[in-house]
């Protein structure tokens, strides 16, 4: 009876002090990274940029206190064969043990996404240590490495603020897309959508965008900028989206949250604020084996700007504008479905996910050589979005000012 | 089992002790009578009091010639002055000497219990151990020359403090009394709240060498019969040679000495006493303590307040759900933080993490010794003022607040985050109503901050189920203490998280009264009948 107690109480008085807390990491000791950079490096191995932070410069209530400016964050960059040596090579230069799980923006450099990014990816998913919410986006005509070394205004990180451009961007101007480690996992094992990741662009001279000087001025010499969209066929990035393409792949995903619309009306525009819309695509097996896609786009939307001679109270001018605004907003998106099955023959709206859902045998026939396949089906665009509320205001005050 | 060992070493360290004790007080016990001389007893009553200086002895003369000797004697102010000058008064002056013919030895005594004894319940004596009992009580002890016995006439009049606001629950709206050291005053107090015969006082005498009066209080009828069955069982058990305040009953009578967990509901405010009562439960009174303890209590009492009845049923309730949030707050808001950031530093949104590192940015220690540190010194700070003198009370809170608190952070031993946390975890555990409660849990609170230290928040939970499991063991005179949780009761859950309107609660908690649940058959409201819609 007493040997058991004695054991007992043994045992619970080694464990916590044998194993002695091995994996406790106190958070001052920690470096870290916000932003993980991937290039090319010269032997044909990976380069990895990443961005630690600067605590005590990030927190507000100790910065610029007496000492100083300092940069909020540093930018490492170190190379190795794979990205897991580059990664852990990296601590010969970082003051404290790399942390990733604060991760918010992995940049993929342009070379690096046209020689296919599997290698990459397989690193970032298979860690324990990294959250799954961090976006990512490819550099474009510039090494990410370069993108990570530009000083931002206003939010100190960097990283945050390609983080919060994304999401800003993609909710209220649609023309960027916010990918994170899942979403891109799931495109790239589907065999019937292929990836889009958004592009980041330095504007501007990179080598002011790496000194304090660059957010001390007014107008920083260097900033980074979103600029459309990177399709990617099989893992590789085949050709980049513009703006409007960009905008046209979005209303097709369905992740258009807000955007503007601008038409032109009477000599002048008007911008039509859209709320809300929904995307569906429907295919259709009728004809022959190649099915037909039908694109269905509908939502709601407000009169936002008008800067020409309206009567909005009469009905046929919404039912004009309304016909316009579908016109454009169809423009957008058959320039996006053109350009991606005549050029990039990358079907990055996902028209095979949806041919496997709706008809999964017919899936199996076609879908060995969908990538064949995708370039010559008929897409059918109907878009038809309801035009609401005219805002504050109801007519523009053009009207009086040329009845004067 | 552990606990048990403990409980036989110590027990073995004591054991002798007490043994000497007992048998140096049975020799005392020997039966002496009283003897017929005046001048004897007197003696021997002085004598076994060791000539104690609050000892008053009078000698008068009274009868028709002055010829009968009586000696008056007293404690010094056990005793109401006023009645003894009445006594006294009767005894010399207002008794006609054809009252006392001195012609019958029986009769005279009697005589003058009769004729005489104007004030007072009454006894006649014959042993000097009940009698000086009695002296020492508040009585006043009658010698006649020639007599071998004794009057005793009770004239208690203790000092006593006034019924005042309870120091240690107070409230804004409801009663200000609170109980005070007096039991006559306390048994009154419950009296005037519960105007029924069936509230049934039953007294105890406790302690060897104290006597200390133990009352206990139950309503007929509602109390269940095993229960007040097994108070009595366990007081007569108690062999102690002092009881000085209810929390030595307390823990005599308790069922598990191995918890930190109050498993004896005690309180100074009668309004509560009497609302337990009317539950079923049974009080326990000693005399000297302020505090009154109820059987059986379990631990949702400990989150109720006095002030829950007297409000809205709904605020009431929302301020039920404070507590408990308070209670987890005070238990586990530090390991959290050890272990949040220690192990888990994913688990922070960035910009948290960020300003966390930043404060924590040239400290020296680790979270948990930090952690440590800010909750010893605070438990210091709280125990010196709770010891302290009131004059310089003052002077204690400058030191601690600026001194410790900021003064630490500013110098970089300890980070901000960690005295925001320490000063919540101390505000949140100033909010559970009951401080036996409130001390077990800053008591746990070390033990939890160990467990996330070196495990981190697997630890947490792992000390949270073992609470846990502790609890669901414990039993307060046979009721689950986690009921009506654990057991689930799902009618006796309208006064636990919730505290449901009062026309809702007919029923009394199930558990503790088994032979009367229903309260009132009817629940009415007080909304006009149009308006209910009959």
């Amino acid at each position: 009876m007493k040997k058991v107690i004695f054991f007992i109480l043994f045992t619970i008085v080694s464990i916590p002090t044998l194993s002695a807390c091995w994996d406790t990491r106190e958070v001052n000791d920690l470096a870290i990274a916000v932003a993980l950079g991937i290039d090319k490096s010269e032997d044909k191995g990976y380069t990895v940029s990443v961005q630690i932070l600067n605590p005590s410069e990030v927190a507000s209530q100790t910065a610029g206190g007496g000492s100083g400016y300092d940069t909020p964050v540093t930018t490492y960059t170190s190379s190795g064969k794979i990205l897991f040596e580059a990664i852990r090579k990296l601590t010969q230069q970082t003051p404290r043990k790399l942390y990733l799980a604060h991760l918010r923006i992995i940049v993929i450099g342009e070379e690096v996404a046209k020689e296919g990014i599997y290698n990459a990816i397989d690193f970032l998913s298979r860690d324990p240590e990294l959250r799954t919410d961090f976006y990512i986006i490819v550099s474009k005509d510039s090494k990410a490495e370069d993108v990570l070394r530009i000083l931002t205004n206003i939010e100190k990180l960097p990283a945050n603020k390609l983080y919060e451009s994304l999401e800003a961007s993609s909710d209220a101007w649609a023309v960027t897309g916010k990918v994170n480690l899942n979403d891109l996992l799931n495109d790239i094992v589907s065999e019937g959508k292929q990836p889009v990741l958004t592009g980041i662009k330095i504007k501007g001279d990179p080598k002011i965008g790496t000194s304090p000087d660059n957010v001390q001025s007014i107008y920083p010499k260097a900033e980074l900028v979103y600029d459309g969209m990177a399709a990617f066929r099989n893992n590789k990035l085949v050709g980049w989206l513009d703006e409007e393409e960009s905008k046209g792949l979005n209303y097709v995903k369905g992740t258009v949250k807000s955007t503007l619309i601008v038409t032109d009306m009477n000599d002048g525009q008007v911008g039509i604020e859209l709320l809300k819309s929904s995307a569906e695509i429907i295919p259709h097996f009728d004809v022959g084996s190649t099915p037909t896609i039908e694109v269905k786009i509908t939502g709601e939307a407000n009169i936002g700007e008008v800067n020409t001679n309206l009567d909005l109270l009469k009905d046929h001018v919404f039912s004009e504008l309304e016909k316009k605004t579908n016109e454009k907003i169809k423009d957008n998106i058959t320039s996006a479905i053109e350009k991606a099955q005549k050029e990039y023959k990358a079907d990055i709206f996902g028209f095979g996910d949806k041919i496997h859902k709706e008809d999964p045998k017919k899936w199996e026939e076609i879908k060995t050589n969908w990538t064949e396949i995708f370039p010559t089906i008929q897409v059918e665009v109907k878009v038809d979005i309801k035009i609401r509320r005219t805002g504050t205001i109801t007519n523009p005050f053009h009207n009086e000012l040329s009845e004067e | 089992m552990p606990g048990r060992l403990v409980y036989r070493t110590i027990k073995n360290i004591f054991r002798t002790t007490s043994k000497d004790e007992t048998a140096s007080q049975s020799q005392q016990q020997e039966e002496k009578k009283l003897v017929s001389s005046l001048e004897s007893n007197i003696l021997e009553i002085k004598n076994s009091l060791g000539n104690s200086s609050d000892l008053v002895i009078r000698v008068i003369h009274i009868g028709a010639e002055n010829n009968i000797k009586i000696g008056v004697l007293y404690t010094d102010g056990m005793i109401n002055t006023a009645a003894l000058q009445d006594l006294l008064d009767s005894l010399i002056n207002k008794i006609k000497p054809s009252d006392i013919v001195p012609t019958d030895s029986t009769s005279l005594v009697s005589d003058i219990r009769k004729n005489a004894v104007t004030v007072g319940e009454v006894e006649e004596i014959k042993d000097f151990n009940t009698l000086i009992t009695n002296i020492l009580s508040g009585h006043a002890a009658l010698l006649i020359e020639n007599e071998p016995q004794a009057i005793s006439v009770s004239i208690p009049g203790l000092e006593k403090r006034g019924v005042e606001e309870p120091q240690s629950a107070t409230l804004i709206k409801g009663p200000r009394d609170g109980f005070t050291e007096t039991l006559g005053t306390n048994t009154s107090l419950l009296r005037r709240r519960i105007r029924s015969s069936n509230l049934w006082l039953e007294s105890k005498e406790i302690g060897r060498v104290t006597k200390t009066r133990v009352i206990i209080a139950y309503i007929k009828g509602l109390a269940s019969e095993d229960i007040v069955k097994e108070v009595h069982h366990r007081l007569d058990k108690i062999n102690i040679d002092a009881i000085l305040e209810t929390g030595n009953v307390e823990e005599l009578i308790q069922d598990e000495t191995y918890t930190p967990f109050p498993t004896i509901f005690s309180t100074e405010r009668p309004d509560a006493v009497a609302g337990k009562l009317l539950e079923g439960r049974v009080a326990i009174l000693v005399d000297g303590s302020p505090f009154v303890i109820v059987v059986p209590s379990l631990m949702v009492e400990f989150f109720q307040a006095s002030e829950d009845y007297y409000q809205r049923a709904d605020i009431a309730t929302f301020l039920r759900f404070l507590r408990f949030f308070c209670f987890f707050i005070a238990l586990l808001a530090p390991s959290l933080y050890i272990a949040v950031l220690t192990y888990h530093q994913e688990m922070l949104p960035t910009t948290l993490l960020v300003s966390i590192a930043a404060q924590r940015e040239g400290i020296p220690f680790p979270a948990f010794f930090e952690a440590l540190l800010m909750e010893l010194t605070f438990e210091i700070l709280r125990e010196a003022g709770v010891r302290m003198p009131r004059a310089v009370g003052q002077a204690m809170s400058i030191v601690g607040a600026l001194v410790l608190g900021q003064a630490a952070v500013q110098a970089g031993i300890v980070s901000n985050a960690m005295v925001i946390v320490v000063s919540m975890t101390a505000i949140a555990n100033f909010c559970i109503p009951a401080i036996n409660l409130a001390i077990s849990i800053r008591l746990i609170r070390f033990v939890m901050m160990c467990l996330a230290a070196v495990f981190g928040l697997i630890g947490v939970m792992f000390g949270i189920v073992l609470l846990c499991i502790h609890l669901c063991t414990l039993r307060s005179f046979g009721v689950p203490y986690t009921s009506p949780f654990a057991p689930f009761i799902l009618q006796d859950q309208k006064d636990t998280l919730f505290r449901f309107p009062l026309w809702s609660m007919f029923s009394r908690p199930r558990l503790i009264n088994q032979n009367n649940v229903i309260r009132e058959q009817n629940n009415p409201t007080s909304k006009p009948e149009t308006r209910t819609g009959k």
